[in-house]
């Protein structure tokens, strides 16, 4: 029997580092106890499918170092979904030769509680003969609902060792560790089990009377908050009650802290007004870094916030009752669960959303999913709409006891869902509707305090990710516009010539500005926007926002430190046309920054979006589309917007 | 049904069948796959319990590939139990499930702190077994007797009327610490 575990013969497989791998179920554990084997910081979530790429760390055992791969989560090694194909490539010894490296051992990791549904897993896992020890988690979670497990009778059963790990708790995940140096003597089971279905179903009923395990009750606590969080009536009513709750929030905390970095910003500002003699210098230092990525950066707050609450709601396990409410609302419209969960990732950043659409089995769905997710309103709108709602609805208005700006806020990422869910329908009915509708396991797993720890590697990340993006995209992007805004350069004569006074610094960089490169270009595309009433200097921002979303902030903050060099914003909100009908009058009139924001609700303008859905899809036709219907619609609703807010205000 | 190795065997397999109820013994024949596999020799010998059935490949057979084909032959023959022919051997059962139940995790309790308990053999139903090491004289020895061993084999071997202590009328070991310092 074990002498055929590796199936090698005699060939030595060399000294190279060994590998292990993380097998299990969506939400059992195996994120948690791979940070705790490797110190790695992959985010984990009280919420299925949150592994959707593989992440692979070192972890030292008294043998040396061995690499650990975390793979994602799945419920069975029949690859349905390419998140399963992913799984079981890693898992073949035979695709392993050609690609992929098949694991020196794997760690299948099942959640206690749920032991009857993940032994089937293990016996795909077994199956593939690879050496394997299994680490239960959740232990804890189980005696505390009276349930229980005879490990020792377990391990007979299966044939494999098996160690119990609750959540980081280190002398077990020693135990795991002092077992990975002995692979070699790992245990293995005489008769692989079975994996038809019904003899796979007979095993785990003997396996589990072996094991002496009573099934855990449903958590009382969890039991009687489900009874209304998933009530059909008050579920949907909180639902809507703490999506409110949190966009109240995120403007009632940030907006003070967002305050500070903003007179931080002015301070410096100031400083570099004084000090840089060079007017070129100065002005790229002033208008484009200071002005422009600073006013990027005056959004860190609000991002930090966003994520700190998104954290909470997923930790404490609210995330997934939310998708399960709104997952019976998308069943009617004929949509599938998983692309819901794949909708809601996407609430942060539309790239984890559309890889998440991995594990939708349907090649339509999959489509479908990842041409609606750009529409939820993801994490990089949030700077343009807190400018914007700034702008729009003055600072202390209130909607009965509400902050109207927070009410607003709430109203636009409402547009986007349901915005994205239409397009998911839409697009999944143009597919055809011949696909068999598949089994979706959504857990609801129990109410568990929130890893503060967690939290804040989510919060890191996210503020990282957000920094290394406006040190990179936002800074190039907004240099480059600097030097469209700031070029041709005006010789005194010329400026004398229109009347304006050389010594006038504000009034040079105006002129400068007006008749610039970039002007040119603003005023090029104005046929597209006019009817949306956008002037060039808008204009120029969109069109730098197709970059990334936040460099409209950037740019439209840039335009006005050219004009009002101490408030950028006070002059965003002065500004005036300057020709046409409408010359004289305020630019940013209710009804422009309502299709403004409306705009920004639907254009895709986010080049790594773009990107990565060339790569998930392997072609440029999708992005193609995804834009093209996008942009359309965008413009269509903007005028919508004006028309209509033109209408009441 | 699943399958569990049997210790120090590892041409052999214990198949664990909860809810069945077998003869005890030795299969002689059996219907459909079961017995082609037995009057092939693929099968060098299977012993039936109440609850379970152990069986031993022929020599250079290994489990990994005749697995499936035996669980699926187990399987159906299960279906006409009626059909086995099964030579009697109770008390021949009863002594492997009890040496089978002290190779296993109640053994390993024993032997934690020294015990060393052996089976001596079965006579109509009642399981004779000696205490020894630090179990010969120890008061709690009627504890682990009736508490851990007799359940254990009385949930394999239901049918057992009792599990007696026979080394009660041996001379007692001199009281040395031999045999502590000497675990098996």
């Amino acid at each position: 029997m074990s002498e055929h575990r590796h199936g090698g013969g005699a060939v030595l497989t060399g000294r190279g580092t060994r590998r292990f791998a993380l097998v299990g179920s969506p939400n059992s554990g195996k994120t948690t106890l791979f940070n705790a084997l490797t110190g790695l910081k992959a985010k984990t979530g009280n919420y299925p499918g949150v592994t959707v790429a593989r992440y692979e760390g070192l972890t030292s055992t008294g043998a040396g170092d061995v690499i650990v791969e975390d793979l994602p989560g799945t419920y069975s090694l029949d690859p349905i979904s390419p998140d399963e194909v992913v799984v079981t490539e890693v898992l073949d010894p035979a695709i392993g030769e050609h690609g992929t490296p098949t694991p020196d051992g794997l760690v299948a990791v099942l959640d206690a509680t749920a032991l009857r549904r993940s032994l089937g897993l293990l016996a795909h896992v077994l199956r593939t003969g690879l050496p394997t020890v299994l680490v239960l988690t959740f232990t804890d979670d189980l005696a505390r609902r009276a349930g229980s497990v005879d490990t020792a009778a377990l391990a007979a059963a299966l044939g494999v060792r098996v160690v119990p790990v609750t959540a980081g708790n280190r002398s077990q995940v020693a135990a795991l560790r002092r077992m990975l140096e002995s692979v070699d003597e790992w245990p293995a089971p005489a008769v692989l089990p079975p994996t038809e279905p019904v003899e796979a179903a007979a095993w785990t009923r003997s396996v589990l009377g072996r094991a002496a395990y009573e099934v855990p009750e449903v958590d009382l606590r969890t039991r009687r908050i489900d009874a209304v969080l998933l009530h059909p009536l008050w579920g949907s009513v909180v639902f809507f009650a703490t999506m409110f709750a949190f966009f109240q929030t995120i403007f009632a905390v940030a907006a003070p802290v967002q305050g500070w970095v903003e007179s931080l910003f002015g301070r410096l500002g100031t400083v570099a007004q004084e000090h840089i003699g060079n007017p070129w210098l100065a002005g790229l230092v002033g208008q484009a870094l200071l002005g422009g990525v600073g006013g990027v950066l005056v959004f860190l707050p609000q991002i930090a916030m966003l994520f700190v609450l998104i954290a909470l709601l997923e930790g404490v396990g609210y995330l997934s009752r939310a998708a399960f409410l709104m997952d019976r609302v998308m069943a009617k419209a004929g949509l599938e669960g998983r692309a819901f969960v794949s909708l809601l990732s996407s609430f942060a950043c539309a790239i984890p959303g559309i890889m998440a659409t991995r594990s939708l089995p349907s090649a339509r769905d999959r489509l479908a999913t990842m041409m609606a997710a750009p529409l939820m309103t993801c994490s990089a709108r949030l700077p343009v709409y807190v400018l914007l709602i700034g702008i729009l609805v003055p600072d202390g208005a209130r909607v009965g006891p509400f902050g109207a700006q927070g009410v607003v806020m709430f109203g636009l990422y409402v547009l986007g869902a349901l915005s994205a869910m239409t397009a998911a329908w839409v697009f999944s009915r143009l597919g055809g509707r011949t696909s068999l509708a598949m089994p979706f396991y959504m857990e609801m797993p129990s109410y568990r305090l929130p890893k503060p720890s967690t939290a804040a590697i989510a919060v890191w990340e996210a503020c990282t990710a957000f920094l290394r993006k406006v040190g990179t995209i936002i800074l190039v992007t907004t240099v480059a516009l600097w030097a469209l805004l700031s070029f041709p350069a005006r010789g005194t004569d010329e400026l004398g010539a229109a009347g304006v006074d050389p010594s006038d610094q504000v009034a040079v960089s105006a002129y400068v500005l007006d008749h610039s490169y970039a002007a040119d270009l603003g005023h090029a595309v104005e046929p597209v926007f006019e009817p949306l009433g956008y002037d060039w200097r808008i204009n120029i921002g969109i069109l730098s926002s197709l970059a990334a979303r936040e460099t409209f902030v950037a740019t439209l903050g840039q335009v006005g430190a050219a004009d009002n060099p101490d408030d950028p914003g006070a002059a965003l909100r002065a500004m005036t046309v300057e020709s046409g009908p409408r010359a004289g009058q305020p630019l940013f009139t209710a009804p422009v920054t309502a299709s403004l924001l409306v705009f920004f609700v639907y254009a895709l303008q986010c080049m790594s979006t773009i990107g990565v859905m060339r790569r998930e899809t392997g072609t440029w036709r999708w992005p193609g589309i995804a834009f093209g219907y996008m942009f359309v619609l965008a413009w269509g609703m903007a005028l919508l917007a004006r028309t209509l807010v033109g209408l009441f205000a | 049904m699943h399958a569990e190795t049997v210790a120090g065997d590892r041409h052999a397999v214990r198949w664990v069948l909860p809810g069945s109820s077998l003869p005890s013994g030795r299969l002689r024949e059996a219907p459909g796959a079961l017995g082609a596999l037995l009057a092939a020799g693929t099968l060098q010998e299977v012993r039936t319990e109440p609850h379970g059935v152990t069986m031993r490949l022929a020599e250079g057979r290994t489990w990994r590939d005749e697995g499936d084909p035996v669980r699926a032959a187990l399987a159906a023959a299960l279906d006409e139990v009626g059909a086995w022919v099964v030579e009697p051997d109770e008390d021949g059962t009863l002594v492997r499930v009890a040496q089978d139940v002290l190779a296993g995790p109640v053994g390993d309790y024993v032997r934690s702190h020294g015990g060393l308990v052996t089976v001596t053999g079965a006579h109509d139903g009642i399981l004779a077994l000696v205490f020894d090491g630090a179990c010969s004289g120890c008061p709690a020895s009627g504890v682990t007797l009736h508490s851990r061993i007799e359940s254990a084999v009385r949930e394999r071997y239901p049918a057992v009327r009792e599990v007696r202590d026979t080394s009660a009328g041996r001379p007692a070991r001199s009281v040395t610490l031999w045999p502590r310092l000497r675990r098996p």
